[in-house]
């Protein structure tokens, strides 16, 4: 009798978040995140106390995702003011870790992620499939703040400094009762919302809470009109291009 | 574009030139020797800063960001040391 009063309470929860969902159609994520860090460092360092405070800082940076009608925008949330940014080193190095110097703008009617890359000479929208990742879902679930989440697999890549192409696992874990198919950092293409993200031996991001009624307009968000667009193959290759450009200048 | 110019010189010297600033020559560079001099520290006080962080990571990073880290780290300590703060 218990469960079946257990299991009517989660199945009036769900029902009640969907319902809330469906009739605002706007929905705030806000994700924390933790870094692997290896248990095998002796060397005394003259940086580390700077590394420390680095690790401090991503612990308590946050980072939201905003959606509204099939739009979404992955920010970090400004918890510096502009002069502290400016100073503080150990804040760039975290943002640089947790993949969030840029912001990442969801189209789920294009179908497309586009990441905005700024620099001191430059401003490109680099564009990608949202179903870009090829996941493998799984029976394996679990709550995450008292949502039903199922796990999904996948392999996503990097290049080091040596421009070869390095592979690692990533496990999310997706929400099927919220119907948004977006996640943290660009990770997107579930039937859910992604609640938690693992990028296997590296980082995880987790979701600490979840609004389903905030006050915002995705418009003052999403920049994706100004600036060019490129593919993310051809910015890769326009960034080997600047690379291979560097390394003659100074081999000649 | 100094900045910029700054990180790929700092990446690719890293990656060139088994991480020794020693080594490094700069191209189309005119400095005076205290410019140098502290072109040289920071250089290595950045490539020191991304290899202990890797160490304590226990993993390596893309060398997109490692080109980003370099840069804040060379332009902190550029910062310091001549007071010439052009951090984002």
């Amino acid at each position: 009798m218990k469960s079946i009063i257990k299991l009517y309470g989660n199945i009036f929860l769900i029902l009640l978040t969907v319902s809330v969902f469906s009739q605002n159609n706007k929905l705030e994520v806000v994700y924390k995140a933790d870094v692997a860090r290896s248990s095998s460092q002796s060397k005394p360092s003259i940086h580390r106390k700077s590394i420390d405070k680095v690790f401090e800082t991503i612990s308590t940076i946050e980072m939201s995702l905003f959606y509204e009608n099939g739009k979404g925008v992955f920010k970090v949330q400004n918890t510096l003011s502009p002069s502290d940014k400016m100073n503080n080193l150990e804040f760039n190095v975290s943002k640089v870790i947790l993949d969030v110097v840029d912001v990442y703008f969801y189209d789920t009617q294009s179908n497309e992620v586009v990441v905005l890359k700024k620099d001191i000479d430059y401003e490109f929208h680099v564009f990608y499939s949202l179903n870009r990742f090829n996941w493998t879902i799984e029976s394996e679930s679990k709550k995450i703040s008292g949502i039903n989440c199922y796990r999904a697999t996948t392999v996503n890549y990097y290049y080091d400094k040596n421009n070869v192409k390095e592979e690692f696992k990533v496990i999310a874990w997706y929400a099927p009762n919220v119907s948004v198919p977006l996640g943290p950092i660009g990770y997107s293409g579930l039937p859910g919302l992604i609640l938690e993200l693992e990028e296997v031996g590296r980082r995880r991001y987790f979701a600490t809470n979840i609004f389903f009624d905030t006050d915002f307009e995705i418009k003052n968000f999403y920049e994706v009109n100004k600036g060019e667009r490129i593919s993310e193959k051809d910015f890769n290759v326009l960034l080997k291009s600047k690379y291979e450009h560097f390394n003659n200048l100074i081999k000649n | 574009m100094k900045k910029l110019f700054l990180a790929a010189v700092a990446v690719l010297a890293f990656g060139s030139f088994s991480y020794s600033a020693v080594h490094f020559q700069p191209a189309n560079f005119e400095m005076k020797n205290d410019q140098y001099l502290l072109f040289i520290d920071c250089f290595q006080h950045s490539i020191d800063f991304l290899e202990d962080l890797e160490s304590t990571l226990g993993y390596g990073l893309s060398w997109s960001h490692q080109t980003l880290i370099l840069n804040d780290v060379y332009a902190s300590c550029e910062c310091v040391g001549n007071g010439n703060c052009y951090i984002e």
